[in-house]
C-alpha cells in the first residue's frame, strides 16, 4: 500500500516537474528569439521579409553552369574554379544512413571526452594547488 | 557490544560506500546514452537527412526527460544563485548557456525539418538559410559546451563508474585481505 503511494508520488512529482521542465524550455526558446527581434533588433532566423538583421550571411544567386539542374528546396554553395555547385546540408543529398561513416560518431564522443578529460585535469590541479597554497 | 555487532557496524560505512543508488546507476546510464546520442546526431556523413531528424527529436525529448530529472538541482541553485559559492554558480551558467544552446538546436532543427515534419504532415515552418546557419553553429558550440558539462561532472562519473562496474573495489578488498 505504501509502496504503491511512494510510486504514485514519484510519478506525479516526475509528471509536474516534466510540465515545469517544459514550460522553462518554451520560456527560454521565446525569450532569446523575442530578445534578439526586439532588444538586439537582429532577428533570429531572419524575419517575416526574410531579413537577417546582417549577423548571418544571407543566401546569395550563384552563377550555373550549362547542364546544371539543381534540386529544388535544396541549398547550394559555388564549386571550386567554376565547377558545378555543391550541394550542402542533409549529407549531400543523402537521406539514408551510411553504416560505413559511423566513425565520424565515435570521434565526436571522443572528442567529447577528450575536452572534459583536459578541464577536469585542469581543475583538479588547480584545487590541489589552492589547496597547498592555504595549507602553508 | 559483542565483537560480532561491532564488526557489522564497522563494515556498514563500506557497504553503503558500495552499494550504488538505483538514481545514480540509472543517471549514469541515461548521461552516457545522450552523450552518445548527441554523438550520433551530429555526424551528418553517419545518419543522413532522415535518421538525424528523428534522432534529433528524440533527442530532444530525452534532454527534458534529462532537465526534468535534475530539476530538484536547477530550483535549489536558482533560489541560492547569489548566495552559493562560486563553483556552483560556474556550474549553473553553464547549464544555463548549454540548455539555451541546445534549445536553439533543437528548436532550429524543427524549423528547417524536411523529412521528420513533413512525413507528420507539417510542412517545413522556416527552411531559411538563417536558421540553417544558427542550427550548425548552435551543435558546434554544444560541443564545447556538453565537454565543459561533463567536465563540471567528472568526479562524479567516475566515481559511479567505478562504483557500478566495480572498479577499484576489488583492490580495496584484497588490500584488507593483505592486512589481515
Amino acid at each position: 500500500m505504501l509502496k504503491t503511494k511512494s510510486k504514485s508520488n514519484a510519478t506525479g512529482k516526475f509528471i509536474k516537474q516534466f510540465f515545469y521542465a517544459a514550460l522553462a524550455i518554451t520560456g527560454l526558446w521565446f525569450a532569446g528569439v523575442g530578445f534578439s527581434r526586439t532588444v538586439l533588433a537582429r532577428p533570429l532566423g531572419g524575419d517575416e521579409k526574410e531579413s537577417f538583421g546582417g549577423h548571418f550571411r544571407e543566401g546569395k544567386p550563384i552563377k550555373l553552369p550549362k547542364n546544371f539542374v539543381p534540386q529544388t528546396g535544396q541549398t547550394y554553395v559555388p564549386g571550386k574554379d567554376g565547377s558545378k555547385p555543391v550541394l550542402i546540408n542533409l549529407n549531400q543529398g543523402n537521406s539514408k544512413m551510411d553504416w560505413q561513416a559511423w566513425m565520424s560518431a565515435v570521434h565526436i564522443v571522443l572528442l567529447i571526452v577528450i575536452i572534459a578529460f583536459v578541464l577536469a585535469a585542469i581543475d583538479r590541479e588547480l584545487r590541489a594547488s589552492r589547496r597547498r597554497r592555504v595549507s602553508n | 557490544m559483542n565483537k560480532k555487532s561491532l564488526a557489522t557496524d564497522e563494515e556498514q560505512p563500506q557497504s553503503r560506500r558500495r552499494n550504488l543508488s538505483l538514481r545514480s546507476r540509472f543517471d549514469l546510464v541515461f548521461d552516457s546514452f545522450l552523450l552518445i546520442a548527441f554523438g550520433v546526431v551530429f555526424s551528418w556523413n553517419f545518419t543522413g537527412g532522415k535518421w538525424h531528424e528523428w534522432l534529433g527529436l528524440a533527442l530532444g525529448l530525452a534532454l527534458l526527460v534529462h532537465l526534468t530529472l535534475h530539476w530538484d538541482w536547477v530550483v535549489r541553485t536558482a533560489r541560492r544563485i547569489v548566495t552559493t559559492t562560486g563553483r556552483r554558480r560556474w556550474t549553473f551558467i553553464v547549464n544555463l548557456l548549454l540548455t539555451f544552446d541546445l534549445v536553439l538546436c533543437v528548436g532550429s532543427g524543427i524549423l528547417i525539418s524536411r523529412f521528420a515534419l513533413p512525413s507528420l504532415g507539417i510542412n517545413s515552418l522556416r527552411p531559411s538559410e538563417s536558421w540553417t546557419n544558427i542550427h550548425d553553429k548552435s551543435a558546434d558550440i554544444a560541443i564545447g559546451l556538453i565537454a565543459l558539462h561533463v567536465a563540471i561532472d567528472w568526479r562524479w562519473i567516475v566515481n559511479v563508474t567505478k562504483r557500478m562496474f566495480h572498479f577499484g573495489v576489488l583492490r580495496t578488498e584484497e588490500s584488507v585481505n593483505v592486512e589481515n
